[in-house]
């Protein structure tokens, strides 16, 4: 009787909650040296998201010199301002609380951005959307590291659940406010106008403008915490890629390797190749404003220029949004199984390069290219699925209408209708005119 | 002497004539010396010095004037024409571990390891410029590179560790670090030209014998100008300092040398223009020291001691082809079961066994019942990056904040080639052993930053203890020595003994160099990461634009028992079914894909366009 009680809460959105959220107190205040270790895993931490270096430029900020005169501190003036005057950086106790909150509340978006894809539906899924996100080992490890990606992902969901229930201002203000902390969230902003379209059509000019009045908004802060160096050293850093700590992206060793005189054609080659897909992205995929965001979070959470693994996170709790995507996956598992043995990996070819220095950088560098190219082959899954789906739905509504029964369409039931006529959707590779 | 006076009367009328081109300026003069410092440990400190006056600019600016002047226009005339007020180089190759009981070399002015050029500059637009040409100017002459490689090498915060000898308005400090310099045999001809002895006489003729100096454990040489003001006469000095055993290895077990012994010379003729050529022996020994010929006895504060010192002068026609002998009062030397460590000894190391990270631990003793003030400074090129938010300080492992009055920090800025430099203000409690940690990262230096030998490592400077609390050594200077009684900084403690660890002109303690590794890329990589990289981006692209463009559409595949439609599709072992294909969407229509009954090869099936089966009512 017990038992069962519990395994009800358990699958309640609030009992999933209140477990994420003793997981990680748990887990910092028990073990307060893992989160130390973990704090300097390259993987969860690049310098643009370790804490490490928050608390460095707090420090040095605090001192009454600006953090962002030398090459120590490549945050956003905002998280200086927030962990320099509301929450105090070096109290372990009020930062473990701010990222275990942050997790929470991205969960929150993330059920928000469920329920406005599922409106007939109630609200019994949402436990576990939630539970996706918040028990993945990837937003637990970036949570207790308290690399700032969690937070920027928190920001971001945010947007996402705002602009998928129609509210200009607030997601414009999110947007603006990830914008300000990451810079790629800036990508999002074509299909974040199409979302907000979708309720008001006059509200693409309005979207864009009041994203731009919180960008200056935003700005104006930065100018106030840490006058005009900040620029250079946050967006710069992101754009021109100066600091080559090693991460788990394409660019380090590729930047590390470069030859000087191609190094700025190279780069804007790499920050290109993220631009290049909004468009065409949210040309396919305009029924869809919030599979394109999807779509292109995957994209830029790989190819970014300091990626870790908490944006691997972030799409991996939004695509939980997305079941019947997740049922149209080619292959899952495959890209499960290559996720599960490049956590092996990493840590194992950085340890060799870095820490005990018998190996060398390729050791890693090919740890990177395995997670890199599983990435982009589950981004590249991803789309494929949503396009099949398309299909599938098209066609159900055209051919199989008297099958249907008057019913209204429901993912399920197209899934078993195909299966027993036994078609199935294909990509051509020939040319068809 | 007769002759000398005689040819002077004889031929005053052309001297009175070309008096103004054929001597020196009356106001330059020249002095030498040659100290020896025997060590507790059996070796001994040899330190050569020479010292030239020379007084305004202008005189060396006529060309028939600087080629009898005392002064070497090949080193005045770059700081002249670059407005350089005062400039110090030094080079120095490992001299820490080899003199015991002291806290750095004999010489005061001689830097940490490796090379080092800092200077005064007047104020002006293109200081950094000037401040460039003669650092460029001066390598040429000490056959090194002493340049910045790029101007954020050098380094503009340490003008309060090195300051000015002569107060002047308006001057810039820079200073710029060469770890990886050695001292070698190519120094010492340039050293040797710059003096007016040219090491042909006097005491520089002992020195010009590379034979000898070079087998010698430790070097130091160095150069300090200080150019004329308007109140003040130009000076510049020049020093070169080596260590010697005493005791060989060959079984011999005494001490007692002579100078004939150590250079292989007697005592040279000393440089006619020389106004004073001195042999100063350091008495700092618990043994009796007997020497022969006798010389001046005397007592000075050196390094914080006052130490008894015997000198001759050279200038002394007695003692010039002669020998001077310095016998122990002892049968053999033992080498001491405890050795008086210096007042303050500083060291510093790399913990931590990662190899991106590290952690710098420097030690800091203070041996005497004093509490010192002092400054420590620290250099790091820019790959080098500090966490300050973790330096730690410990006295007798307990952690003392305290002790750390004030950090000046001015970070590097990457990737730019900038220099970060970082001077603790502290407070060394008496009798203490103090450590400081500054955890650290090395950054992933670009492929063409490495050096050739990326993989032996890289140098850092030697850190800087300042202290700021010693007073001068007074050299027969009632005045000096009754001001220090008086003032409060010297405790009546300490002031009564031969002993006061404040008293020296050793304001600056260096520590040893450091070699770091720095984790490297594969340099036969460049063409395979751009390679590699580009290919999975290309994939990525290629798939996704295929997605994106191709068409889609779906077929009908008849279920088989026990496989799936697709499988048998895939196979083609579809014997003699229509696989019936479905185009979708904004796709032009439907297709038939009739297939040849009893055709296994997928190749072989023909497409058919056919009437369209749905085209028109899915779009």
């Amino acid at each position: 009787m017990e038992r069962e009680k519990i395994w009800k809460l358990a699958q309640s959105y609030q009992g999933i909650l209140a477990t994420g959220a003793a997981l990680r107190l748990a887990l910092c205040f028990a073990a307060p040296s893992l989160g130390l270790i973990l704090e300097r895993r390259p993987e969860l931490s690049t310098p643009l998201t370790s804490f490490r270096s928050l608390k460095e430029g707090v420090i040095i900020h605090h001192k009454g010199t600006n953090p962002y005169s030398g090459g120590v501190f490549y945050h956003s003036p905002l998280y200086l301002a927030l962990f320099t005057y509301i929450i105090p950086a070096s109290t372990y106790l009020f930062t473990a609380l701010a990222w275990t909150i942050a997790d929470m509340s991205s969960s929150a978006a993330l059920v928000r951005i469920w329920r406005t894809r599922n409106t007939n539906s109630t609200h019994e899924s949402d436990w576990l959307v939630a539970g996706l996100y918040l028990f993945n080992p990837y937003t637990i490890l970036s949570c207790l590291a308290r690399s700032t990606t969690s937070i920027d992902n928190a920001i971001l969901l945010h947007a996402i659940s705002f602009a998928a229930s129609g509210q200009t201002i607030h997601a414009t203000f999110f947007l603006a406010f990830a914008t300000h902390t990451s810079l790629y969230p800036i990508l999002l902003l074509p299909p974040f106008a199409m979302l907000l379209m979708r309720t008001y059509a006059q509200r693409v000019f309005i979207t864009i403008s009041t994203y731009m009045m919180w960008m200056a908004a935003f700005t104006g802060i930065g100018y106030g915490v840490a006058g005009k160096a900040w620029l250079g050293q946050t967006f710069g850093v992101i754009i021109n890629v100066t600091d080559l700590t090693p991460n788990v992206g394409m660019w380090w060793y590729f930047f590390t390797e470069m030859f000087d005189h191609f190094r700025m054609f190279f780069l804007g080659v790499f920050q290109l190749h993220n631009l290049i897909y909004v468009a065409p992205i949210c040309v396919r995929l305009s029924e869809d404003p919030l599979f394109a965001i999807l779509v292109l979070v995957g994209v830029f959470g790989t190819w970014k220029s300091y990626p870790s693994l908490g944006d691997m996170a972030l799409w991996a709790g939004l695509l939980g949004c997305f079941p019947e995507i997740v049922s149209n996956l080619r292959h899952p598992l495959f890209t499960l199984t290559v996720h599960l043995y490049t956590s092996i990996l990493l840590p194992l070819l950085h340890s060799l390069w870095l820490l005990t220095g018998t190996g060398n950088a390729n050791f890693f560098y090919a740890a990177t290219m395995v997670y890199g190219l599983n990435a982009s082959l589950a981004v590249v899954d991803v789309m494929g699925a949503g396009l099949r789906l398309q299909v599938k739905r098209k066609a159900t509504k055209v051919l199989l209408r008297d099958e249907l029964e008057g019913q209204s369409m429901n993912e399920d039931m197209i899934a078993d209708l195909w299966e027993r006529k036994g078609w199935s959707v294909v990509q051509f590779t020939g040319q068809l005119s | 002497m007769l002759l000398s006076s005689l040819s002077l009367l004889l031929l005053a009328p052309i001297y009175a004539a070309a008096s103004k081109a054929s001597r020196h300026h009356p106001d330059d003069a020249f002095y030498e010396s040659l100290t020896l410092h025997p060590l507790p440990d059996g070796r001994m400190s040899v330190l050569f010095q020479f010292e030239t006056e020379f007084s305004s600019p202008r005189v060396l600016s006529s060309t028939s004037q600087s080629h009898h002047s005392l002064t070497p226009p090949s080193l005045i005339l770059p700081l002249e024409r670059n407005n350089v007020s005062e400039l110090t180089i030094s080079f120095t190759s490992g001299w820490d571990q080899q003199r015991s009981s002291s806290s750095g070399p004999l010489h005061y002015e001689s830097s940490g390891g490796g090379g080092e050029i800092r200077g005064w500059l007047k104020d002006g637009d293109d200081v950094e410029d000037r401040w460039s040409a003669v650092t460029h100017a001066l390598g040429g002459l000490f056959c090194a590179g002493l340049g910045p490689g790029d101007s954020g090498e050098n380094v503009r915060t340490f003008g309060n560790i090195y300051p000015e000898k002569r107060r002047t308005s308006n001057t810039t400090h820079f200073l710029l670090s060469h770890p990886e310099s050695h001292l070698c045999t190519e120094n010492l001809t340039p050293f040797l030209s710059l003096l007016p002895s040219k090491g042909l006489s006097g005491i520089s003729s002992l020195l010009a014998q590379p034979g000898i100096i070079f087998t010698w454990a430790s070097q130091s040489e160095g150069i300090e100008v200080l150019m004329p003001t308007s109140s003040n006469d130009g000076v510049w000095r020049g020093w070169w300092e080596g260590i010697i055993d005493l005791v060989d290895n060959k079984g011999n077990r005494k001490r007692d040398f002579s100078i004939e012994g150590i250079f292989k010379k007697k005592i040279p003729k000393a440089f006619p223009e020389t106004q004073q050529s001195i042999l100063r022996l350091i008495k700092d020994d618990s043994t009796a020291i007997t020497v022969h010929p006798s010389g001046k006895e005397k007592t000075d504060w050196i390094d914080g001691k006052l130490r008894d010192i015997v000198e001759w002068d050279l200038l002394d026609q007695d003692l010039i082809g002669g020998d001077i002998n310095i016998n122990w009062d002892e049968e053999k030397f033992d080498y001491p079961r405890h050795i008086p460590p210096p007042p303050i000894t500083i060291t510093r190391t790399v913990i931590d066994k990662l190899a991106s990270d590290g952690t710098f631990q420097i030690t800091i003793n203070n041996n005497e019942d004093i509490e010192r003030k002092a400054v420590y400074s620290e250099l790091w090129p820019w790959w080098v990056k500090g966490w300050m938010s973790e330096v730690e300080l410990t006295v007798q492992g307990e952690k003392r904040p305290e002790l750390i009055e004030s950090i000046s920090y001015n970070p590097s800025l990457p990737p730019k080639i900038s220099t970060s430099t970082i001077h603790f203000n502290v407070i060394i409690p008496p009798k203490s052993k103090l450590i400081l940690k500054i955890p650290f990262s090395k950054l992933t230096l670009r492929y063409t930053e490495h050096r050739p030998d990326a993989e032996r490592g890289i140098e850092l400077p030697s850190g800087i203890l300042t202290l700021l609390d010693t007073i001068p050594e007074s050299r027969h200077d009632p005045e000096l020595e009754s001001e220090r009684r008086d003032s409060s900084v010297a405790g009546p403690d300490v002031s009564r003994k031969g002993n006061d660890a404040r008293k020296t002109g050793r304001r600056r303690i260096y520590t040893n160099r450091l070699l770091l590794d720095v984790p490297t890329p594969d340099f036969s990589m460049p063409y395979n990461v751009i390679i590699m990289s580009s290919t999975v981006m290309a994939v990525f692209f290629g798939l996704m634009q295929g997605a994106l463009t191709r068409k889609w559409g779906w077929v009908e595949v008849p279920i088989m028992k026990g496989e799936s439609g697709t499988s048998s599709l895939m196979h083609g072992e579809t014997k003699d079914n229509k696989v019936s294909v479905g185009a979708d969407t904004s796709i032009v229509g439907g297709y038939e894909v009739v297939h040849e009954s009893g055709e296994k090869d997928l190749s072989k099936v023909t497409i058919e366009q056919s009437n369209l089966v749905n085209g028109d009512a899915v779009t």
